[in-house]
């Protein structure tokens, strides 16, 4: 990553202000070299997860891939995109792969700094809509440029998450299919949906370290009504650490080694899940159907979730808490209906429980991919999580 | 009670008998072999029907013009059935003659069926009451039928009442009669669970009724699927600061049409045709507009002609903020004290 003067951007070099102590260490300097090397060099759609694992062989760096979901099927209208402080160039485009330089400013120790750093988007083969960004730039450039930068891009970039049983699942598949003799879990954010008061419940962020293995880790964070916002663990065999590896709900990974393996097991699992969701959000609002008939989705859960009257308070609270958007409770017990408009973009929907084991969404006469997503998500992630389906009504 | 406790009950009251409504008419539309809805039953609401000239004229002597049945179905044989929802009946029992009065009024040779010729073979005539009245109003009827109520074509009275288990469900009854369908009357002789949760497409998409909803549900109704639809097209819209207002130009006239055709139950049979009016009708939402002028959402840009500009904005909750706005209003709170009625 580089702060470059404006004629210097085609062929950057580091330049570096006084403000920017952070990157004249040693490590940034030689970092920077690599990433210079890296840049230079040509990298096409099937090389390039190689070429970026040939350079965690011989670096301390750490690949990020970040899968998202896109209205259209290219994402050359990044270039020249402005979201902030930040500005996408695209800088190459071959095939599916794209080549990106960012530039973005940030306070940093009360100083307006500007940075400058790449990173690619690779078009999923199968899936068009699907895309993965990737970087290897350090943590700064991710948390600061990137990932706001493709946040901002809301709705036309979605970002997904990934369900907790579905995290533990990957995590497992990725130790048996390798073989891997240990994970240990280093570095775990968990949110904790705890109780306030009588009705009012909040999502409670935690930072741990708990040295857990994955199945001690994931049983806690579940006893304690949670989910991981990431976690963090290594790989290794009795001897020796083969990689960390990060893993977000959003699934976004972050790698220093077996990069091939990570995209493998969970970037394309994610990405087939961005696929499906794409698939099952779609064309669900009334509008979208010739007779304006309805097209809900069903939130399945395996216990009997709503037995007690006191879970409707729960969930109504919970939906309550949702930001942007408006709830009206129509009905609260014994059976929960809701209204709800998402102020990004319009949508409305009908919320049900009549069920002690289904929330039933009903997107109404607008209802984007997009705001589908946010609703689930919201539940997910304030409420509970459960299996998501189409639902087949009108029958008695 | 509290004014807005008192619009909880009077939602709830008009969202009852629309359920009741659509389960009771899915009896007939529904095609338990097939497990699709049948496309050859006709179902309505709401439309008016032109009396025989035998009852053109009515008991105190004035004419009627025509009748509004809450329900209609007509069947692929030819044949029909009309009826009135009532979810409360006024203490004092000689009001309770209107409403018979009124299913008297079906009982006819009546024209505007929506088929060739607008007539039919025959017709059942159906009371669907909520069950905590059934008894009640059975008695009444026995006691009176050979007298003051009489029925020519098939009468039955069904009752209704929401209940949970696992499951939320409608539960209809027969509580006297029989009707003509014998698949449908077998059913509802021993009594039928409907369960809610199979419904929930269709109570999302028919959300007003012949019959004036509450000012905030009606209130409410329009903002989210009217106004902010209308609004969610303006680019400022998902920039829109808390206290920032889109102006939306609107008339009565678009929001009756809109509601009619989205949120009526011209969803379960589209026709456009004189006798089937719009749903809602042109004074309740002429009421609402004036709420939202008189709450300062919205101004008359032309009153006579039913335009006006609505400042949209952000709400937290659309119909809290409707019930906090009619809960302050002294016209409507007058209007609850007068329909609260304790038996009903």
């Amino acid at each position: 990553m580089t702060s470059t003067t404006k004629s210097q951007q085609d062929h950057p070099v580091a330049v570096y202000s006084d403000s920017q102590e952070r990157l004249q260490s040693p490590r940034t300097v030689k970092a920077l070299n690599f990433l210079d090397a890296f840049y230079r060099a040509k990298h096409g759609q099937d090389g390039l997860l190689a070429d970026l694992s040939a350079v965690l062989a011989s670096e301390t760096a750490d690949v990020r891939l970040i899968p998202f979901g896109c209205e259209q099927e290219s994402v050359e209208w990044f270039d020249q995109r402005c979201k902030g402080n930040r500005r996408a160039t695209l800088v190459e485009r071959k095939d599916r792969l794209y080549e990106f330089r960012l530039d973005f400013s940030f306070k940093h120790a009360g100083h307006e700094t500007s940075q400058t750093g790449r990173f690619f988007v690779l078009q999923h083969p199968d899936y068009p809509n699907v895309f993965i960004a990737l970087t290897l730039e350090p943590s700064v450039f991710f948390d600061r440029g990137l990932m706001p930068f493709l946040s901002g891009l809301y709705p036309k970039v979605l970002l997904t998450f990934v369900a907790h049983k579905r995290l533990r699942r990957l995590i497992e598949d990725f130790k048996s299919q390798g073989n891997y003799q240990k994970i240990i879990i280093t570095r775990a954010s968990q949110r904790l949906r705890c109780q306030n008061g009588s009705n009012s419940e909040h999502v409670m962020p935690m930072v741990s370290w708990p040295n857990m293995s994955l199945t001690e880790a994931f049983e806690w964070v579940r006893q304690n009504n949670g989910w991981f916002q990431s976690i963090e663990f290594e790989i290794g065999d009795s001897e020796r650490t083969l990689a960390t590896i990060s893993i977000t709900r959003q699934g976004i990974v972050k790698a220093n080694a077996l990069l091939q393996r990570a995209y493998e097991m969970f970037t394309l699992p994610v990405c087939k899940t961005i696929h499906e969701n794409i698939t099952l959000f779609s064309r669900r609002a009334r509008l979208a159907r010739p007779d304006l008939s309805t097209s809900p989705l069903a939130i399945e859960f395996d216990t009997d979730m709503f037995s007690e009257v006191e879970e409707n308070k729960r969930l109504i609270q919970a939906m309550r808490n949702m930001k942007t958007a408006s709830v009206s409770v129509l009905h609260g017990n014994p059976y929960v209906h809701l209204s709800v408009l998402d102020y990004f973009d319009g949508s409305a929907f009908d919320i049900w429980v009549l069920d002690y084991r289904r929330i039933i969404l009903v997107p109404q006469l607008k209802a984007t991919v997009p705001a589908i997503k946010r609703i689930i998500n919201h539940v997910f992630d304030d409420y509970a999580e459960g299996k998501l389906s189409s639902y087949q009504g009108n029958g008695q | 009670m509290s004014t807005e406790r008192r619009f909880d009950d009077e939602i709830d009251n008009y969202s009852d008998s629309l359920f009741a409504i659509i389960g009771f008419v899915n009896f007939y539309r529904y095609d338990d072999r097939s497990r699709t809805m049948r496309t050859d039953v006709k179902v309505f609401q709401g439309r008016r029907l032109t009396p025989s000239p035998a009852k053109a004229v009515n008991g105190n002597g004035q004419s009627v013009e025509w009748v509004t049945p809450d329900l209609g179905v007509l069947l692929s044989t030819g044949d029909g059935v009309l009826g009135e929802v009532k979810q409360s009946f006024p203490a004092d029992q000689n009001h309770w003659f209107d409403t018979f009065d009124q299913l008297m009024s079906y009982d006819d040779d009546l024209t505007g069926w929506p088929c060739p010729g607008e007539k039919v073979t025959s017709h059942d005539v159906v009371l669907l009451l909520h069950q905590s009245r059934a008894v009640a109003v059975r008695k009444f009827y026995e006691a009176n039928k050979d007298g003051r109520i009489s029925f020519v074509r098939p009468f039955c009275m069904v009752e209704y009442n929401r209940s949970n288990q696992s499951q939320a469900y409608i539960f209809f009854r027969t509580v006297t009669g029989t009707l003509s369908d014998s698949g449908v009357d077998q059913r509802l002789e021993v009594g039928v669970q409907v369960p809610m949760e199979k419904l929930t497409g269709t109570y999302s998409a028919i959300k007003i009724w012949d019959s004036e909803p509450p000012l905030p549900y009606l209130l409410a109704v329009i903002w989210e699927h009217v106004i902010n639809f209308k609004a969610s097209e303006d680019l400022k819209y998902p920039v829109l600061k808390k206290r920032q207002k889109i102006a939306v130009e609107v008339s009565v006239s678009e929001i009756m049409d809109e509601l009619h055709t989205r949120f009526s139950f011209n969803q379960l049979n589209p026709v456009a045709n004189d006798r089937q009016p719009r749903i809602p009708k042109q004074e309740w939402v002429q009421k609402a507009c004036d709420k939202l002028v008189s709450v300062g959402h919205a101004e008359w840009t032309n009153r006579s002609e039913g335009k006006l500009k609505v400042r949209f904005t952000r709400l937290d909750s659309v119909l809290d903020h409707f019930k906090e706005m009619c809960a302050g209003d002294p016209a409507t709170n007058a209007q609850l004290t007068l329909f609260e009625n304790p038996a009903s």
